[in-house]
């Protein structure tokens, strides 16, 4: 028998603004674990939701079994066989795991009677083929995530398919849930389906993929075996030979304005850091490393359960974000629509929403003071607007962005948490944002800044801490790292 | 097209003010004796009671929450001013007027305090506003039934039922109060960074604790005026019947949530005026007025009451929603 061949023949996909994949050309063959790599923004996403109907190419051909498939839409792609098992989970918590596999095609029975017999057996059938040792009748709110993972690479199973795409299964699994995983995958090579392997995890690369395709700033760089390839030489491939440009002038001044000791929570284990004034601090690390729930203790968002919090050498007690506020501290978070702004209100309103006391005096609000800090940061950030009255949520992302920047600057800052500033925003509002952060750097502001994105904190950072499952695994000058040294060590065991 | 635009005026904006004017000329048409002064001021004043509570409801639902309870707190705090007022007064033998402004005090102060409970149970314990407020709907109502005993409470001096029924010239006095609360509201609202916070934390509250706002005693703060606003117009309901009865209140807070809907709020929080509020109070009190003078009977009016608040909110979001587009 023939075994299936996924091809991409010369894809590209414009977006406006940015060229996402340009020309790549790709084979995937059957029975095998096909890992797909790349940086954040490299483009293998796209090329991936490509493949599953989400984007249409701008150019080029996707072939299975040397038919031209075209892909509208996520239906058709999976009429064709081709199923993705998406990061986030959508299975319903409240059903069984039967009804979960089964719905919307459940059997029936005369009357229009759901037929339960069938629906457990043949949910029976299919984790068995999976093996995995589930039982159909458990409620999926009482299964861990990774069995959750399980159902839903069984529930893809279902639609029968011939290609299998996994986009990283693994980023909220524990070990051993990672483990079981890879079992069932090892098992399904026996089959014939393509498997795509999505990960960030380097290790996981050599576990379980029997290939490794890169894409780099959305040029296909190359498909090797496995076995022909070592770490260094595939963060080679990933990250090219990128000259990386750091910080050229540095405002750190000696005086500690931020100092967190022994901070410990569910999310974080541990951790001490200390900031000085005018100092960009960045906290490396994958996701679920603890960067993020990091910045939301210090911020008061989340509890700590033990640890001591130092701003300008006072010690702070039950603080949250209204003294946190008062002690002229921001935070500007990396979910703009949940967290970060209130789209429904104005862009003004936005510009002043953390300085609300400022612009009042006698508890009333001043239009003429309002308006001076609207201005000051439209004209400053260059926010492009043609009415500050207009809903925010009418802004592009990187403008948004800026909002949500100005509404700190507004504040005149002392210090600044900033969570994935760039997330979502095009090259020159990143570069603009940036430029905010070093300016307000050399007058006093202390930053610390989350980023996904490694060469990001080396450009922008004076120094970098490295977090791994909670803890703090090692801190740097930026100028001391390189992207392959900081890569590993975000994604390696346990020296450095 | 173009010469709208030159002018600034928005259909969109005023389509609410339209429609009740159109219907203003159209009762005044039909309906005998709607337009006269002493009908039109009949109506203001049978608007007053529910409107004040309208007024802090706004503030409510712009702050993405409900309350259920404010009906009932009317007949609570009525109950509790006639209550105190005959115990203080008869058996403690106060006089009149001490009496009375000191049950009028306490009464203010115990709706002060269900707004507060309800304010913590929703945001520490997290329930939603929905769940406590009816729960306080019912608690309040049997708290009024077993203090007057099930019938109404008597004793009142009999000057003071000008705070429920009297004029001041031609205006009646609940009008006035109405007024001040209108005028109280629009203020918060437009003018204080207070108002603004109710904003933010109706449209995201996350974003609003993120910038330093302090979205629990915020909440709290919102919650307690409107249950004193509802104590308010229960002590002048009260006032009205020159007694504290407990089955008063009846439905007042589907009126007043009525009324700020139609006025253009968001159930989901985070948009209102309180001018929309006013406009959804004269809509449903004139209806009500002139579908009586009509002749209409009670049980058709309910029907037609229903189908025109659908039709109101309908008018004021779709069309609304089409116009904007077309002015664009």
């Amino acid at each position: 028998m023939e075994k299936h061949i996924l091809e991409g023949k010369k894809i590209s996909k414009i977006f406006p603004g940015t060229v996402a994949l340009r020309d790549v050309s790709v084979s995937f063959e059957a029975g095998r674990v096909h890992a797909v790599l790349g940086k954040n923004g490299s483009g293998k996403s796209t090329l991936m939701k490509i493949f599953s109907g989400v984007y249409h190419a701008t150019e080029g051909e996707v072939l299975l079994n040397g038919v031209h498939l075209s892909l509208n839409s996520t239906e058709e792609a999976i009429k064709h066989g081709i199923v993705t098992v998406y990061q986030e989970l959508s299975v319903v918590k409240d059903l069984t795991v039967a009804e979960n596999l089964t719905m919307g095609k459940m059997p029936l029975k005369r009357f229009g009677r759901i037929d339960w017999d069938r629906v457990y057996d043949e949910s029976q059938k299919v984790l068995d083929y999976l093996c995995i040792n589930l039982d159909p009748h458990a409620y999926v709110r009482d299964l861990t995530v990774g069995q959750q993972q399980l159902i839903e690479i069984a529930k893809a199973m279902l639609a029968e398919p011939k290609v299998l795409i996994l986009d990283e299964p693994t980023s909220a699994l524990s070990d051993r849930e990672c483990e079981n995983l890879f079992r069932v995958m090892n098992d399904l090579r026996k089959k014939d389906i393509i498997i795509l392997f999505i990960t960030h995890r380097l290790e996981e690369v050599f576990t379980i993929a029997d290939t490794v395709t890169v894409i780099r700033d959305g040029i296909f760089i190359g498909k090797e075996e496995t076995k022909n390839l070592d770490p260094p030489g595939l963060i080679q491939m990933m990250f090219g030979n990128t000259v990386q440009s750091t910080k050229a002038d540095s405002y750190v001044q000696d005086e500690v304005v931020l100092e967190a000791r022994n901070f410990s929570n569910q999310k974080i284990n541990d951790v001490s850091i200390s900031l000085k004034k005018g100092e960009i601090l960045g906290i490396a690390g994958v996701l679920g490393s603890g960067r993020t729930e990091l910045l939301r203790a210090l911020y008061g968002l989340d509890r700590v359960d033990r640890g001591e919090l130092y701003i300008e050498g006072k010690k702070i007690s039950k603080w949250n974000p209204e003294k946190m506020r008062a002690l002229h501290c921001g935070f500007a978070s990396e979910n703009r629509k949940d967290e970060g702004l209130c789209q429904i209100l104005s862009i003004g309103d936005n510009l002043v929403l953390a300085n609300l006391r400022e612009i009042s005096p006698g508890n009333r609000i001043s239009p003429r003071l309002e308006n001076e800090f609207i201005m000051r940061q439209i004209d400053e950030l260059q926010i492009k607007v043609s009415d500050h009255r207009a809903p925010v949520s009418s802004l592009s992302g990187g403008n948004q962005q800026k909002v949500v920047v100005g509404n700190w600057l507004n504040t005149k800052p002392r210090i600044l948490f900033m969570d994935e500033p760039s997330r979502g925003i095009d090259v020159n509002a990143k570069q603009q944002i940036f430029q905010v952060m070093w300016r307000i750097a050399s007058e006093g502001v202390s930053i610390i800044m989350v980023s996904s994105e490694l060469e990001e904190l080396l450009e922008v950072c004076d120094r970098i801490v490295i977090m791994r499952n909670g803890r703090i695994r090692g801190e740097r000058a930026a100028s001391e790292l390189d992207i392959e040294s900081i890569y590993s060590m975000c994604m390696q065991g346990e020296e450095s | 097209m173009s010469q709208k635009k030159k002018q600034n005026v928005k259909i969109s904006e005023w389509l609410l003010e339209i429609i009740l004017l159109v219907m203003i000329v159209l009762f005044g048409i039909i309906a005998k004796n709607f337009l006269s002064v002493s009908n039109l001021f009949n109506i203001l004043r049978s608007i007053s009671f529910k409107g004040i509570i309208a007024c802090m409801m706004t503030l409510v639902i712009i702050s993405g929450e409900i309350d259920l309870s404010v009906g009932s707190t009317v007949a609570f705090a009525g109950v509790v001013t006639a209550y105190f007022n005959k115990l203080f007064s008869q058996t403690l033998g106060m006089p009149a007027a001490a009496a009375i402004l000191a049950a009028m005090v306490l009464a203010l102060a115990l709706s002060a305090l269900v707004g507060m409970v309800i304010a913590m149970i929703t945001t520490r314990l997290r329930v939603p506003s929905f769940i406590v407020t009816m729960a306080a709907m019912q608690l309040l109502r049997g708290a009024a039934l077993l203090t007057a005993n099930g019938f109404p409470i008597q004793g009142y001096p009999s000057w003071f039922k000008f705070l429920g029924s009297g004029y001041v010239g031609p205006v009646p006095f609940p009008a006035i109060v109405f007024a001040v609360f209108l005028f109280i509201t629009y203020y918060i609202l437009t003018q204080t960074p207070f108002g603004r916070s109710v904003y933010a934390v109706g449209s995201n509250a996350a974003a609003a604790e993120l910038s330093g706002l302090n979205v629990k005693r915020i909440k709290t703060t919102i919650f307690m005026l409107t249950s004193v606003a509802a104590g308010i117009a229960g002590i002048m309901v009260s006032a009205q019947l020159n007694s504290g009865s407990p089955n008063v209140g009846e439905s007042y807070e589907m009126d007043a949530i009525a009324s700020v809907i139609i006025g253009g709020a968001s159930l989901s929080g985070g948009s209102g005026t309180i001018r929309g509020t006013l406009v959804g109070c004269i809509f449903t009190g004139i209806l009500m007025n002139s579908m009586t003078l009509l002749g209409i009977s009670d049980y058709w009016q309910y029907v037609v009451r229903g189908s025109l608040i659908v039709f109101a909110v309908f008018l004021n979001t779709m069309v609304k929603e089409a116009l904007e587009e077309r002015e664009k």
